[in-house]
């Protein structure tokens, strides 16, 4: 009797695979050729994964070509963009079928808009009449249904922005699109949105300023930013100053805010940079009690070569620290900002201590370089030893 | 008896390779990974179950492989309190790249313990241990002293906690509380991030346990290492698995398991207990800890306690002795001596 049971479970078992296999051979007859957003135009985007850019760029327009070597392409568009118009191909033993678009939050999960286009045919062009995207950042989640002899749908993403992504963002790296269009998600002004970012990069970021991290080149002009090292960093978003300084600039940027820049102190020439220091002069600093990301509420002085933070003009955004008033946002930068950031500045000659003064003592160092600010030079490239 | 004596050491051994081979992390298979071609040169890349993963294949110039790589860190479930879970944004613990120029290993450490900061709820504590072999010693050296004088925060030299010497070099910070060393061509750094407190005597206990990994590969020290002989009853013991930590010779504790000390673990997710008793003697020790528990009170150890491969790692003498067996040492070879 269990021999007889076993026999027959065993049958039943080995006939659900074989139909599980067999089963979508069936439909062979209907499937995408592409569904695609044609107008209006997408700013451009990257994946972030390789360089040269030319070969890492995202086949525009965004949505599914099943031609493509990655076929689904997400998309990014300004916040309140219409006029949407959907082009599609797909392949079916019928000759009309329904098209149904569902757009959601892909943050919320919300459904934002929903509408069926009965008895379309096989191929065409679809106005998305009523489809308005929000006046917020959000990243947004289309699904392209087909209903014939079946029914199969595709899927991609939209991140809405303020406006264009600027440079270093231009085109913006996708998985920054990732996090900025989740951390800033509701934000509908350009100071919303640099604050908010600001303010969550402090929260999760782990701010390490013992040794140099993902950026190379360092000179008064600009620096070298290994965006793809950074972004898989395995305590992601960790560095110091100047990687912090440099994802915000990307962060904020890449939902078209402002066009950030990194800035620093005062220039390189004039920094001490300890006993290995070829000259043995220059300055140093020590902050004010400041807490650092992550430190849990305990506060802390540090004794600073330099530093490093992201700047529109003289305003400042830093997630490095929060200083005893809060995290800078948007402070201004030579009397808020410097006074927050700087207890006293110490002078060294000859690797030996010769003046400590204050921050707005005459000869102080306090000389923000470069005067307009860098936008760092990013990179999907390896990390160089 | 000799028939029996075989018959034991062949249990033995069994034990030791399946102990081996299931305390040994392995790379991620060949079938997940992608070939990619790059600026002329030929990598294999992919993430598997939190690992990011990048190997150059041609032109290879380096001998570093990823099992070399994997040896040297501890596994994701050793350091008792903490797991290596996925960062919620990239889904990575562990980074390993296998480069020309250099190879690096990183690997994140989560405690179980997880705060509120703002909106955003994270680890409590989180360790991160990384280590980057370079072509030659020189260029580690370079490239350490590269990363610390482009740092934004001053550097100044501090002794460790424990005021010994670690690795060839070394440079310690207490905020972040991170130890960096340099031995031969590696440089291996242990950081412990917290939003409450780190205890820095743990991140060296941590430390030391890399280098003694470090020193189970001879190649990557650029010089041979001097074995230690542990003999019991005149019989060697822990081959190879014996080693002078500046000085100190430790081993794993089942060294002891011949000359009649009975083990006994404790392991769970928040800590690693080993007693070992003898005689009615008995000593306690905990994975990281710088100190054991014996019949007679605390006693300090010279060198922590660590694990590797399933098993600690402990300073010899001490813990011998401690279990009343003479301990004779001449040159090289150190004589375990049970009653």
């Amino acid at each position: 009797m269990i021999v007889e049971l076993r026999v027959k479970n065993t049958f039943i078992a080995l006939l659900v695979i074989i139909l599980s296999f067999a089963l979508p051979s069936f439909s062979f007859a209907q499937q995408w050729r592409y569904a695609l957003l044609e107008e209006p135009s997408s700013y451009p985007l990257r994946w972030g994964e390789k360089e040269p850019p030319s070969e890492d760029m995202v086949a525009m327009p965004p949505g599914l070509d099943t031609s493509r070597t990655i076929p689904s392409s997400p998309g990014c568009y300004k916040v309140g963009m219409s006029g949407f118009v959907l082009s599609y191909k797909v392949e079916d033993s019928i000759l009309r079928g329904a098209i149904d678009v569902v757009v959601w939050d892909e943050i919320t999960g919300e459904t934002y808009w929903n509408q069926t286009y009965p008895r379309v045919p096989k191929e065409g062009k679809i106005n998305l009449e009523g489809l308005v995207l929000p006046s917020y950042i959000t990243i947004l989640r289309f699904q392209v249904s087909w209903s014939g002899s079946g029914t199969m749908f595709t899927r991609f993403s939209v991140f809405v922005v303020l406006d264009a992504p600027k440079s270093p963002m231009d085109p913006a790296w996708v998985n920054v699109l990732r996090i900025s269009c989740n951390w800033a998600r509701g934000e509908s002004t350009p100071d919303g949105a640099a604050n908010v970012l600001t303010q969550t990069l402090w929260e999760k970021g782990t701010y390490d300023p013992s040794q140099q991290w993902y950026t190379r080149n360092e000179t008064d002009a600009g620096e070298t930013f290994y965006l793809k090292s950074f972004l898989s960093d395995q305590s992601f978003p960790r560095g110091q100053c100047n990687d912090f300084a440099d994802f915000l600039v990307c962060l904020i940027n890449s939902v078209g805010a402002y066009e950030t820049k990194a800035q620093r102190t005062y220039s390189f020439t004039v920094v001490y940079w300890g006993p290995l220091d070829p000259d043995g002069s220059g300055w140093r600093f020590q902050t004010n009690e400041v807490d650092p990301a992550p430190s849990g509420g305990s506060t802390q002085k540090f004794d600073f070569a330099y530093h490093q933070f992201t700047v529109v003009g003289s305003s400042v955004w830093n997630g490095t620290v929060k200083f005893a008033t809060g995290i800078a946002l948007g402070w201004e930068r030579d009397t808020t900002y410097k006074l927050a950031l700087v207890e006293w500045f110490r002078e060294w000659q000859n690797h030996t201590i010769v003046q400590t003064i204050g921050p707005n003592d005459p000869g102080n160092p306090w000389n923000p370089t470069p005067a307009l600010g860098f936008i760092p030079d990013i990179t999907a490239a390896d990390l160089p030893p | 008896m000799m028939k029996k004596e075989v018959i034991l050491a062949m249990s033995l051994m069994a034990v030791i390779l399946a102990a081996f081979g299931q305390f040994r992390e392995s790379p991620p298979p060949r079938e997940v990974l992608k070939e990619v071609k790059s600026n002329g040169e030929k990598f294999l890349e992919g993430r598997w179950e939190g690992i990011y993963y990048k190997e150059i294949l041609e032109p290879r110039k380096t001998d570093v492989n990823a099992q070399m790589l994997l040896d040297l860190i501890y596994g994701k479930d050793e350091i008792p309190g903490f797991l290596s879970t996925p960062n919620p944004f990239n889904g990575l613990h562990t980074n390993i790249v296998i480069l020309n120029s250099w190879s690096r290993i990183d690997r994140a450490y989560r405690s179980f313990e997880r705060v509120m900061i703002g909106r955003t709820e994270r680890s409590l504590h989180e360790i991160d241990v990384g280590i980057w072999v370079m072509p030659n010693r020189e260029e580690a050296l370079r490239r350490v002293q590269e990363a610390i004088m482009h740092a934004a925060m001053a550097y100044k030299h501090r002794e460790l906690p424990s005021g010994l010497p670690l690795g060839e070099r070394f440079w310690y910070w207490e905020v972040p509380n991170t130890i960096r060393f340099l031995l031969g061509r590696v440089v291996a750094w242990v950081t412990w991030y917290s939003m409450a407190k780190p205890d820095p005597f743990v991140t060296e206990a941590l430390a030391w346990g890399i280098e003694y990994r470090i020193q189970q590969h001879p190649k990557l020290l650029g010089m041979a290492r001097k074995p230690v002989t542990v003999l019991v009853s005149n019989r060697p013991v822990a081959q190879g698995k014996a080693i002078a930590l500046a000085g100190v010779t430790v081993a794993p504790i089942s060294s002891l398991s011949p000359a009649k000390v009975t083990l006994q673990t404790k392991r769970t997710e928040k800590e690693w207990v080993v007693t070992a008793s003898l005689d009615g003697r008995w000593v306690k020790f905990k994975a990281f800890s710088w100190d054991m528990e014996t019949e007679k009170g605390k006693v300090k150890l010279e060198r922590p306690v660590f694990p590797y491969k399933g098993e600690l790692i402990v300073p010899l003498r001490q813990v011998a002795e401690a279990l009343g067996i003479k301990v004779q040492q001449k040159g090289q070879t150190i004589a375990l001596l049970p009653k």
